[in-house]
Formats: C-alpha cells, structure tokens, sequence
C-alpha cells in the first residue's frame, strides 16, 4: 500500500458557518492503480487530491505514505515526500510561463540538484514519450492546451513518482483532446508503474480507471 | 534550483516595469554619486588647505571670511608684515598674496578655476611641504617674470617649462610645473608677491601673512597679541581655523548623508513596490513551486535575487550616470573642460565612493527584499491553486 488514509477529514470555517470539504474518508492506493475519483463541482474531490499529496493538512484522520504517517510530520519533510514521490497534474497545467516545454521538465529535477546533463536526458526521453520533442524549446504559451497537458505530464513524472495526482486533468480540453491525454497517462503509468488518482466529473476516465470512486459532499462512495 | 535564470526570466517578463524601476534607481545612485564627488571633493580641497601652515598662524584682515587657511576677499597692508615682527615670539612673518580666479558675475561658482600666490620666492619651500612640492624644472629666480604653475593648469593650456605666458597683459616665464598630489597646487600660479601685486594692481597689499613662532611660544597667546597690537586683523591659530571650517564640513557631511539616506530610502521604497507587485503576480507559479516540492526559502531566494539583481544592474547604471554628472558638474563649477575630468576620473569619482555606493545599493535592495519576499511565503498554497482554476 502506498498511500492509505484513514478518517479523514477537512473542515473549512468561513466566518460562523462550516463546510465539511472531506468526511471521514478511508481510503487505500494500491502501486500502479489507476483511481478515479468522480463526482461533480464542489463535492470535495479537489480537497481529499490536496490532502492526499500532502499540499494541505486534515482537521482530523490521518495520511499514510509507504506506513508514514505524514499527519505527524514537518512541512519540510511533508515537501520532501511532494519532491521525491508525487507528480501533481493540475486542471490548468501551471506550467512556468517564462520557462520553455523542456525546462519546465527540468524544473522538479533541478529541486533534487540532479546533474544538469541528466536532467536533459531524461527531460528528452520525457518529451519523446508524450510526443513533444520537437516543442522543447517552445515557450507554453505557444503550445496549444492540449500539448500544455502533456507537458504537464511528463513534468508530474521527471522525478519517477510512485502516484500521480491528476485534478480535473481533462477539464480545459475538448473531447477528442481529453481522451488523447487519459490514454497517454494511462499508458505512461502502466509502462512506469506509477498509480494514478484522477478526480474528474468526466464519466470517460472513470471508464478507464481500476477503481472508481464517488464523492459527494465530502463523503467517498467506492462504484 | 535555476533560481538566476528563474528571476532573470521574471525581470525580462516584466521588461518595461523592471526598466523602470532600474532607470529610478539609477537616478537615485547618479544624484548620490555626482553630489558625493562634489561635497568630497569640496572637503578634500579644506582639508588640505590647512596642510599647507600647520602649527603658524594666520593673519588676515578683520571680519573676513576663511576657510582654513585662506581669506576670501579682503587684503591687509604689506606693512603689516614690520608690525608683526615687532612682537615678540615671532620667528618670522611671510607675506602672502592670494587671488581666486572667479569669472565676472560668476563668484557663485564652487571651485575656483585657478589660484594665483605670490610671496617671497625664496620662502616658497618654507611655506609649502615639499611632498607637495614636487617641481618639474626649476623654481623662479626673477621675481619680475618668473612663475611656476600647477600641472593641472599646464596640462590644460598644453605647457611646457620656459614656456611664456600672457597673463593680464604680462608676459610671464615658466621655470617649472608643480606636480604632486595636492589639488590646490595643481590649479595654482606661483609668482613673486610683488608680481602678483603688479598683476592684480594690489599696490603694496597683502592677502595674508603666515607667522611662524619661536619654538617654545604659545600659539594662543601670540595670535592675542597680534590681534590688541594691530587691531585691523585676526589671527588664527591652527585650532581656531579648525573650529572656524570643521561646522562647514560638518554640515557638508551631514547634507551629504541626508541626501545619501533620502536617495537610498526612496530607491528602498520603489524596489519594494515593484517586488510586491511582481510576487502578486507570480503567486500562481510559486504555489506551483511549493506543491511540486520547491522550499519555501528558494522561494525567499529567487525575490531576494530578483531585488539583488534589479539594484546591481541601476547600481551599475547609476554609476556609469553618476560620474557624468560628477564630471560635468565639476566641469561646469570650474570652467575646466570635462576631458581633463575625464583622464583623472578616479580623483573626482574615487574607487572607494563607487564600491561603497554600490555596496551600500545591494545592501538596500536586499533589505528592501525582505517584505515582498516575506509577503511572497505567506501564499496559501491550497488557495491560490484553487483560486486561480
């Protein structure tokens, strides 16, 4: 089990009234597993994708990572577990704007201080796999949204994560470039065994997925 | 992490507001420099004034303005000078004829252009240290025609010994040029003190007299005597003329630091405003960093180096404006053309006021870092990822 949690749940107070954003979810992620996690706007989805990669805490339950468990632990361990073995793919890629498609690789190797020369090659080999060789030099904003995702991907796996966290990934893309980009991560994790968890109110993913789940007001319900 | 090609990218990004903000602080480091050549420059001449007679007095008309050692306007009767040897403890009195070249209508002007001095020839190497004396040539004999002149002037009208010289319808000789390191010599025209009266029609008047005493003597007590003895003069021992200038250098200095601390502040301000915009901006992409695993002190590095580098670059700018302003404002004050200003730039604009400057410019900047880059950790990853979806 690579990440496993257990009653967890956030709750955001705004003034005098509480929202609960995540409610008591339990929930186990197998290595190489491809989750989906559907549901519609505002159910929580984003919040449990938060939590989960440890980008923000619960108000109670707990997070494990490979039997850590990651509620006890420091901002700077919790951002160390972020740089060694979670890919983020958000819904709208935040790319570095001022930096091109192969730097923008680059970037979370250059966080480990891995040899210049290494981070090339391997942003390269990254760039073959999603297609995108001949754009790496190209600023993203001279990329068209659909290739903005593939960069995004092949960013979320330069420093070989074991899961990937995909928020709404398809959600900027048209149809056809939705499912081009669910089938390329989908093969992308199955060829490097990396698990997946997708939250996304796109029924097409949840058809691609191992395991779906659905959320509804911050309650998780296994389909 | 890429944190130099990261700011400098971020700067490019924002070109018109990053050149902005380097033209302000530029400005602000120009004003500095160019003020701070002038006022050292100003201080530096006073204090050398008093090298020139330490341990005499000084005796000058009544009521007269000096600055260390040297009377502006007034002039005392050269037989002042039997007066003085009358009292006694003086060793020696030595009259000294003295006139600043100010152009007509222009006596506001900072620098005179040149300083005539004349006095008995064979006092010369009394009066002047010799350190400061270095003479290329010789010293004048004939006290009707025979000058020496500062290397400053002589490399300004091209020259050279026994070079003659029509100086108010006089032809003068030049025995030797004075180069040393004195910036008042180097602008100065040795003569005899009856030539310079002849040249200035100061008919049998002096500027001032320097009175050397006998050894063992109170200066005080002396320069009290002169004074009850001949009452049109003053006399003013080594720490009378101290008191009299160090309020002006004073003032000079505490001017120059408000200016410097003003300039400085001001560019503080603009630097900080300028970050906190450009973190307000850049807020989507350093959540981004934070979720993939950036530390939030590269954070706090790449805002302090986008100021760091914003200051060094206007530093570097104000510099290269600043001397042309310390440059021409020199030129301008002294009516010496701006090249020879240009070949002794490092006198005018010393390496130390550049390096400290710039030192102090990077100092500021980093500083003024501190609130945009603090301003820049406070991002609530979660909400600004979310937010901006």
């Amino acid at each position: 089990m690579i990440v496993e949690t257990k009653d967890l749940t956030k709750i955001y107070r705004i003034g005098s009234s509480k929202i609960i954003a995540v409610n008591n979810v339990d929930l186990r992620v197998k290595k190489g597993t491809f989750i989906s996690i559907f549901g519609p706007s505002g159910s929580g989805k984003t919040t449990l994708l938060n939590l989960i990669g440890l980008i923000d805490k619960p108000t109670s339950g707990k997070v494990f990572f490979n039997q850590i468990d990651t509620t006890a632990l420091g901002d700077n361990e919790r951002r160390k577990i972020r740089l060694f073995h979670i890919g983020f793919v958000f819904q709208t890629f935040n790319l570095l704007p001022q930096f091109t498609v192969i730097e923008n690789i680059e970037v979370p190797m250059s966080l480990l201080d891995i040899p210049t020369d290494e981070q090339r090659k391997r942003a390269l080999k990254l760039l073959e796999a999603v297609g995108l060789e001949k754009r790496k030099n190209h600023l993203p904003k001279q990329l068209s949204v659909g290739e903005m995702q593939r960069v995004a991907i092949a960013r979320a796996l330069a420093n070989n994560p074991i899961i990937i966290l995909a928020d709404e990934p398809t959600g900027e893309l048209d149809s056809k470039t939705g499912a081009e980009i669910v089938n390329l991560l989908n093969s992308l994790c199955q060829e490097k065994d990396v698990a997946i968890i997708v939250a996304t109110h796109d029924e097409r993913i949840t058809k691609k997925a191992d395991i779906v789940y659905r959320m509804h007001d911050g309650m998780l319900k296994k389909c | 992490m890429r944190i130099t090609a990261m700011c400098l990218r971020n700067l490019r990004h924002r070109r018109l507001r990053t050149i902005l903000c380097i033209c302000g602080i530029a400005l602000a480091i120009a004003f500095l420099i160019g003020i701070g050549a002038a006022t050292s420059r100003i201080i530096a001449i006073v204090k050398e004034m008093n090298l020139f007679f330490e341990n005499e007095i000084v005796v000058v008309a009544r009521d007269v303005f000096v600055i260390q050692g040297f009377p502006i306007g007034g002039t005392l009767p050269e037989k002042t000078i039997d007066r003085l040897m009358e009292i006694e403890g003086i060793e020696e009195a030595v009259p000294m004829f003295f006139n600043l070249e100010l152009k007509s209508g222009e006596i506001y002007r900072m620098f005179p252009a040149n300083i005539t001095i004349g006095l008995p020839l064979q006092k010369i190497p009394l009066i002047f240290p010799s350190s400061f004396l270095q003479v290329k040539g010789h010293f004048p004999v004939d006290k009707h025609k025979e000058i020496l002149v500062g290397g400053s002037i002589a490399d300004q009208y091209n020259l050279s010994e026994r070079a003659t010289l029509h100086l108010k319808g006089n032809n003068l000789t030049l025995t030797g040029i004075i180069r040393g390191p004195s910036l008042i010599l180097s602008r100065s025209i040795i003569m005899s003190l009856k030539l310079a009266q002849e040249v200035y029609n100061y008919d049998k008047q002096i500027s001032m007299a320097i009175v050397k005493m006998e050894s063992n003597v109170d200066a005080k007590k002396i320069a009290d005597e002169i004074e009850n003895n001949i009452n049109y003069v003053m006399a003013l021992t080594e720490n009378e003329r101290n008191e009299l200038t160090s309020p002006i250098l004073d003032e000079i200095a505490f001017w120059n630091y408000g200016t410097n601390m003003f300039m400085l502040t001001m560019s503080a301000m603009l630097i900080a405003t300028v970050e906190i915009m450009n973190v307000s901006e850049s807020r989507r992409d350093f959540a981004t960093l934070i979720a993939i695993g950036a530390s939030k002190f590269s954070i706090f590095k790449i805002v302090i180096a986008e100021t760091v580098l914003i200051g060094f670059l206007g530093g570097l700018l104000g510099l290269l404006f600043g001397g042309a302003v310390a440059v021409s404002l020199a030129s301008f004050y002294t009516g010496i053309p701006i090249l020879f200003f240009i070949q002794s730039f490092f006198e005018l604009v010393s390496p130390y006021l550049a390096l400290t400057t710039l030192a102090l410019t990077l100092m500021v900047c980093c500083l003024s870092g501190v609130i945009p880059a603090l301003f820049a950790l406070r991002i609530n990853v979660n909400e600004v990822l979310r937010s901006e979806y």
